[in-house]
């Protein structure tokens, strides 16, 4: 209703949100979107595209896109059983109805437009109450946008829509900076002061150019009566009328420029020159005004909201890539906020077939995402046909058929890559030529605008002056004209009270009227007699008006002649702009297409080395295999010359041993003969000892018979020496040949020996090739498995596989409080509350129905945001980022597991998961619900088999056991991922 | 290997294309960048590339304001200088003011940085530039130095995060201090000698319901991750046993375990107590942290404030620096103590000193800073620099050098590259060792 009073009320503004009807309108069809998309995706091959994801995950999938939660097992049997022609399509009908694809969108015009910023001058319920207004009637985004940037400021019931201004505090640059990024996909921040040093397609003059719509908009405060009627204060985002101001470049400093409005891609706007005393519209009747100057006749923006339309194609282009995002998880456009050439879309084709089922659309967000939903490109999962042919080593083994023309294609497609960048590239240059051309000439006549500027600011400040004159001429004018009025007045009442007092005279010298009618003329003659002297004042104050505003109409055509000089300048520096603005466009494009062909030829490259690489790896390890052979075969020599060794050794023992053991009997036979000498000598002494005692001895037979005695032994002993002896000569001959024998034994045992060492020598090297083998080959499955990840990254890029994300925080927490049955309570609940107010009669319709349902469930989630703000607080990216990043941090963790409430949602209450799990009693069907009912698919084997056997131990822990299996589920990398 | 096997192509990865693109498709990909912006999933390789150390900082916010004349850089007998004398400190030549005996006998591993002119005389105004380096716009966010150490500096496998702030209230959001790093290098408010939100496990639990639901969350992971490993998932998983950890070293965050000799030697007082908090916090291996010291803002009664406030400080900074030196954690430890701003050399009706942010002083010690220095000087009434003025831009770039990071270098963040400290500003070599 709110927006029906300022549409009445301010009905000039055309872009005021026009009141329709809450039916949706009858939408152009933009039917054949999705099969334009596939076909447009469809320039790769087969075994490039992702395999199709499996029913229960892209319900998931389009679930959290469309309604921000997961389904439930419920949904998920009702999707499974549904067998009929046409499904999908029903189910993303289905899904669209449901109240939460409206909240859903809510969610997505908040964070979009307002990047997380706080409830600053705005309260979260007015904001939510414009926003679901807009999901709700089915508006058109563009007419939203448009209706946000105007932000009408003089009704403070309406400042729910000046919140995309008032929330980022009313500051120009940083509006300025968002304006950008939000509605034209492009973060100029860095094109203030200078252009934008690494993105050459950001000129300063587009910042400044969008800085110009919002540099006369400001914070004020305006009155207004709250609801007990009391006065308060409210900050409003008002705009007043002004110029441009000079810029200079901190890079080119003393080049001064002057910027009108400019939205991205377009030429400058200028406004028709107003006097400065006719800028302003008459007072509106609202009575918010007090000290607020009113609205401007020239809007800025309104001049901005004005072009924020389909013919727009940056703007388009933005939002359409945008919708994309929001159902594939990345822009076509990556960062969205990086629209420019060195960044060029996945596919420019897309793009533009996506923006232009937009604008068929006429800008209906629900029939877009619907179209999108449909394509096959929407229900990709995340592996690739090729890699049916990786093997669990993760390396490529397709038949060499296959992979023949797997590399005949690639080598195909970069060869023409490279001779077409080659060839764009020249043609770049050329547009580079003429577009610098174009600036030169532009910037030649801007100077000339700039100059005229500055006279016209000049006659403007004289004519402020001659103004400010004026109007003090007309004030003096006005008070000495009022006063002599008040007495030409005062002396008409006079006389008519005298003919009063005259006639109510009872007697005609009644002496009490008498002297009052005396009176009464007395003062009017006075009064008389004061009369040509005001009446003179008059005269004068009206001629010095007239000398004032004569001075201030001549003014006024000095100014009106500066003015006059600049229109035919500004129609020229038009014209240039215009010529300059198509140059530009052509040598963006040129420069887009020319980086599209070398992402192209990257891409494509990264898959072919990722072949080689495969290919290196196979071939190493063949080479492995090989040297492992040859290991082999060493190992076999080594252990035969290893076995000559030991023969050979052996042998020369035994040899050895002979010689030692010969040596024994050398060394006796030898000591034989000592004893043998030595008994000799010891007979000869005796023998002697004998001889010199001969005279002494007193009987000579005697003597004779010892000394032959001792003769025959000597004797007898000489023989036995000589024997010996002769024995002896004969071992020591015998020792030289068991020498020699010793002496070969050796020689054969070293050439042994050696022929062993050699073949230790030749296994080390074989081991050292090996394991040289082995580490290139590991280094190489580092760059392929390096290589495969580039790769999976580009093919998510070309929207050719499901992206990696995260569920926002939103996401996560919604699915959670349904997941749950937290939800569903508090739905139940509101349900009651509303009832007690008034339950729905029979004779309810259709309509009306629908509208209950909606607001109980909004009533339910509004009691429920509390949550909504830890999760947010907890997972999201800070305030005015372009999108949520995937982070995850220890306290994140800390409160899934200790905070308390996510447990405790994950225990039976109600008819939730958890309760209906209780009541279950064959565990493989508790596995199942599990399952379906938080991650939409069926366990496998395995997890089947945990889940029964947690069950078969569980014994009087069931109801922890399930409460803990609930928790760990909603705790897991499956559910904070997408499927 | 050193690469995860992921299935599909992973964050990292992504990264390197960001960077490979830059490369390929524009011309000008100058200056050293090091990847940042997804701080969750930088791996143990990048963590090699960004130059991690075993360094750490830690910040004194004198809340309010302090006094340059009744600390750093007395002028006794000048018109300006109030009424307390300068003293000896244990360096020659160094004179500060009386208030500080026992950081005076500290001197010799201090840096005075005498010469500062931040122009910028609004407290948050001034904060947000000492702390960020930056001079605050409304178009452009920039993280705090707190969230800077804890990317570059600190060891994600700790199980503590790397960014403290510890205030006398506490208080469990997190603040926006990361700017485009990330939430996650955002700091972890303990509210005085607090541990962090959410670090203990439910009561109603026992020892095994506790072991066995996260035995349960491990293996239901796990045949998920069979299928879908990624550095999302890894980062995911991760932080779980992040928290577990946490849960563990959760005596960390607890004074009390402090040995009572140490509570008296700091001061049984508010500050004394974060400093032996951020004593403890330090040596378990948390990068950064900042103790807050409020009540600076003295406007009326200026010399008063400052005996008592300044006294309070001098016992537990001193014995904060000694400690610190003795335990070896000094050469890795980078301590500053700064404010918004100093105040006036004029002394207002009040017995006052206003806002002034001309000339005044901050101390850095430790890490790579010069010891015993005195690093820039201000005329007779203190009003003016006239030797070595050093802003805060000089000053965040010396932060980062101090403790061994480049802060020329810049991030690669949402695929835009930004300068990690204000290219228009140097590090002030001359005070790093």
């Amino acid at each position: 209703m709110l927006l029906a009073i300022c549409f009445v009320v301010f009905a000039f503004r055309a872009t005021a949100l026009s009141q329709t009807n809450p039916e949706p309108a009858t939408h152009t069809p933009i039917a054949g979107l999705a099969q334009r998309i596939d076909a447009i995706l469809a320039n790769d091959p087969e075994w490039l595209l992702g395999d199709r994801l499996p029913d229960g995950l892209l319900l998931r999938r389009l679930s959290l896109d469309l309604r921000n939660v997961v389904p439930t097992s419920e949904e998920l049997e009702a999707f499974y059983a549904d067998s009929a022609e046409g499904r999908w399509a029903r189910w993303i009908e289905r899904f669209q109805r449901d109240p939460l694809a409206a909240e859903r969108l809510v969610d997505w015009y908040d964070k979009t437009l307002m990047q997380r910023r706080p409830f600053q001058h705005v309260d979260r319920a007015s904001w939510l109450r414009l926003l679901r207004t807009v999901v709700d009637q089915r508006k058109p985004l563009d007419e939203l946008i448009r209706y946000l940037v105007t932000s009408v400021w003089w009704n403070p019931s309406q400042r729910a829509e000046q919140r995309f201004f008032l929330d980022r505090g009313g500051d120009p640059h940083a509006i300025a900076r968002d304006l950008g990024r939000v509605l034209f996909g492009r973060d100029m921040q860095c094109a203030q002061c200078h252009d934008h040093p690494q993105i050459d397609d950001y000129l300063q003059i587009d910042y400044h150019g969008l800085f110009a719509f919002v540099s006369a908009s400001s914070i004020a405060e305006g009155t207004t009566k709250d609801e007990q009627g009391a006065e308060k204060k409210v900050p409003l985002y008002i705009e007043r009328a002004a110029g441009d101001a000079p810029i200079e470049s901190v890079f080119d400093k003393g080049v001064k420029f002057r910027s009108a409005t400019r939205v991205p891609g377009q030429p400058e706007q200028f406004e028709p020159y107003l006097a400065p005393d006719l800028r302003y519209q008459d007072p509106p009747k609202a009575d918010a005004l007090a000290g607020i100057a009113p609205p401007p006749k020239a809007s800025r923006r309104e001049a901005l909201a004005s072009q924020l339309v389909s013919t727009n194609r940056a703007f388009a282009e933005n939002w359409a890539n945008r919708l994309w995002a929001l159902m594939f998880g990345r822009g076509i456009v990556h960062p969205l906020d990086m629209h420019h050439s060195d960044n060029p879309p996945s596919n420019p084709e897309l793009l533009s077939a996506i923006t232009d089922a937009l604008i068929a659309s006429q800008w209906d967000v629900p029939a877009v995402l619907a179209e999108l939903a449909k394509s096959q490109a929407y229900q990709r999962g995340h592996r690739l046909p090729m890699d049916s042919y990786v093997n669990e080593q993760g390396v490529l083994q397709a038949p060499s058929e296959v992979l023949t023309s797997w590399t005949d294609m690639l080598q195909n497609r970069t060869t023409a890559a490279k001779a077409e960048h080659a060839r764009l590239i020249e043609v770049q240059d050329a547009k580079k030529m003429v577009m610098d051309d174009a600036r030169t000439q532009w910037r030649a006549i801007q100077s000339e605008r700039t100059a005229l500027r500055a006279e016209l600011d000049a006659a403007e400040a004289s004519f402020q002056e001659s103004h400010k004159k004026f109007t003090e001429a007309q004030n003096a004018l006005n008070q000495a004209s009022a006063a002599e009025q008040a007495t030409v007045s005062k002396i008409g009442l006079l006389g008519e009270a005298a003919q009063k007092l005259e006639q109510a005279k009872s007697s005609p010298d009644d002496p009490e009227l008498s002297a009052a009618v005396a009176a009464a003329k007395a003062r009017s003659e006075q009064l008389k007699a004061a009369l040509p002297a005001q009446q003179q004042a008059t005269v004068a104050a009206t001629t010095t008006r007239d000398a004032a505003n004569a001075t201030r109409e001549g003014e006024r055509t000095k100014w009106q002649s500066v003015v006059d000089k600049l229109t035919p300048v500004e129609q020229r520096l038009l014209d240039a702009d215009r010529r300059f603005a198509q140059a530009r466009k052509e040598h963006d494009t040129s420069r887009t297409e020319a980086n599209l062909q070398l992402r192209l030829i990257a891409q494509t490259e990264r898959i072919q080395r990722w072949i080689q690489l495969s290919t290196d790896v196979i071939n190493k390890r063949l080479q492995v295999q090989q040297i492992e052979q040859e290991q082999a075969d060493i190992a076999v020599q080594l252990a035969s010359l290893q076995q000559q060794l030991e023969t050979a050794q052996k042998q020369l023992d035994g040899s050895q041993q002979t010689l030692t053991q010969f040596d024994q009997l050398l060394s006796t036979a030898s000591s034989n003969i000592s004893a043998i000498e030595s008994e000799m000598e010891q007979l000869r002494k005796t023998k002697q000892a004998l001889v010199d005692s001969a005279s002494l001895i007193i009987d000579p037979a005697v003597f004779t018979a010892a000394t032959s005695e001792l003769d025959r032994a000597l004797e007898v002993r000489s023989t036995k020496l000589t024997e010996a002896k002769s024995n002896l000569a004969g071992m020591t001959q015998q020792r030289i040949a068991l020498m020699a024998d010793v002496d070969s034994s050796t020689m054969l045992r070293d050439q042994a020996m050696k022929r062993h060492q050699d073949g230790s020598m030749q296994r080390d090297s074989i081991d050292a090739r090996r394991n040289q083998c082995l580490s290139e080959m590991s280094a190489l499955t580092e760059k392929r498995v390096e290589t495969r990840g580039l790769i999976g990254a580009d093919r998510q890029m070309q929207h050719a596989t499901a992206v990696d994300r995260p569920l926002s925080p939103e996401q996560l927490a919604w699915s959670i409080l349904r997941s749950t049955g937290v939800l569903h309570s508090y739905i139940a609940n509101e349900q009651v509350e509303l009832n007690k107010a008034g339950e729905l009669g029979p004779d309810a319709t259709e309509q009306q129905k629908q509208a209950r349902e909606k607001q109980v469930l909004r009533g339910a989630m509004d009691k429920l945001q509390g949550y909504i703000d830890i999760f947010s607080n907890l997972y999201a990216s800070g305030v005015g980022q372009t999108s949520d990043d995937f982070f995850a941090s220890p306290d994140q963790a800390l409160y899934v597991a200790n905070g308390g409430a996510v447990f405790s949602w994950s225990g039976p209450n109600g008819s939730n998961i958890a309760s209906q799990l209780l009541q279950m009693n064959d565990p493989q069907s508790v596995a199942t619900k599990l399952y379906e009912g938080l991650l939409s698919r069926t366990p496998t084997a395995l997890e089947q088999q945990f889940i029964v056997e947690q069950y078969a131990t569980a014994g009087d822990h069931r109801q922890s056991v399930i409460q803990e299996l609930v928790w760990s589920i909603l705790a897991g990398a499956e559910y904070r991922l997408y499927p | 290997m050193r690469y995860a096997n992921y299935a599909c192509g992973s964050v990292e990865h992504r990264l390197s294309r960001r960077r490979f693109l830059q490369q390929a498709s524009t011309a000008a990909a100058a200056g050293s960048a090091v990847v940042g912006g997804l701080g969750a999933l930088t791996s143990g390789a990048a963590a090699k590339e960004l130059g991690r150390n075993d360094m750490r900082v830690v910040v004194f916010n004198m809340h309010g304001g302090l006094s340059q004349l009744e600390s750093w850089d007395p002028k006794p007998g000048a018109k300006t200088g109030g009424p307390f004398r300068a003293i000896p400190t244990s360096v020659p030549g160094i004179h500060i003011s009386e208030l500080l005996p026992k950081t005076a006998q500290q001197m010799h591993h201090l840096c005075l940085l005498r010469g500062v002119n931040t122009a910028e005389d609004d407290h948050g105004k001034g904060a947000y530039m000492m702390l960020t380096g930056r001079r605050q716009t409304p178009s452009a966010e920039y993280p705090q130095i707190g969230a800077v150490a804890a990317k570059m500096l600190h060891d994600d496998n700790s199980g503590l995060p790397g960014h403290i702030v510890v205030t006398p209230g506490g208080g469990g959001g997190r603040g926006n201090e990361a700017a485009y790093l990330g939430p996650k290098f955002s700091s972890i408010h303990l509210g005085g000698d607090k541990p962090p939100q959410h670090s203990v496990k439910p009561e109603s639990f026992n020892e095994d319901a506790e072991r066995r639901r996260h035995e349960f969350r491990r293996r239901i992971n796990q045949e998920f991750l069979s299928q879908r490993r990624s550095a999302i998932t890894d980062a995911y998983t991760h932080s779980f046993e992040q928290a577990l950890r946490l849960m563990e070293r959760r005596d960390v965050f607890d004074v009390s375990k402090e040995p009572e000799r140490d509570q008296e030697r700091y001061g049984k007082h508010e500050l004394g107590r974060q400093c032996l908090m951020a004593r403890r916090l330090l040596e378990n291996g948390v990068s950064f942290v900042q103790v807050t010291h409020a009540n600076y803002d003295t406007h009326n009664d200026n010399f008063n404030f400052h005996i008592e406030q300044v006294g309070e400080f001098d016992m537990a900074f001193s014995t904060f620096v000694a400690d610190l030196f003795e335990r070896g954690l000094l050469e890795r430890t980078l301590v500053v103590v700064m404010s918004e701003f100093g105040r006036t050399p004029h002394i207002n009706l009040y017995y006052g000193r206003d806002h002034w942010s001309k000339a005044w002083s901050i101390v850095m010690a430790g890490a790579k800073v010069a010891r015993g220095a005195a690093f820039g000087q201000t005329n007779a009434d203190g009003t003016e620099v006239i030797d070595g003025q050093v802003d805060h831009g000089q000053i965040f770039h010396t932060y980062l050098q101090a403790v061994g990071v480049d802060s020329t270098q810049s991030l690669i963040v949402d695929g835009r590259e930004v300068p990690m400290a204000d290219p228009a500003a140097e590090p002030i070599w001359k005070v790093l060792a």
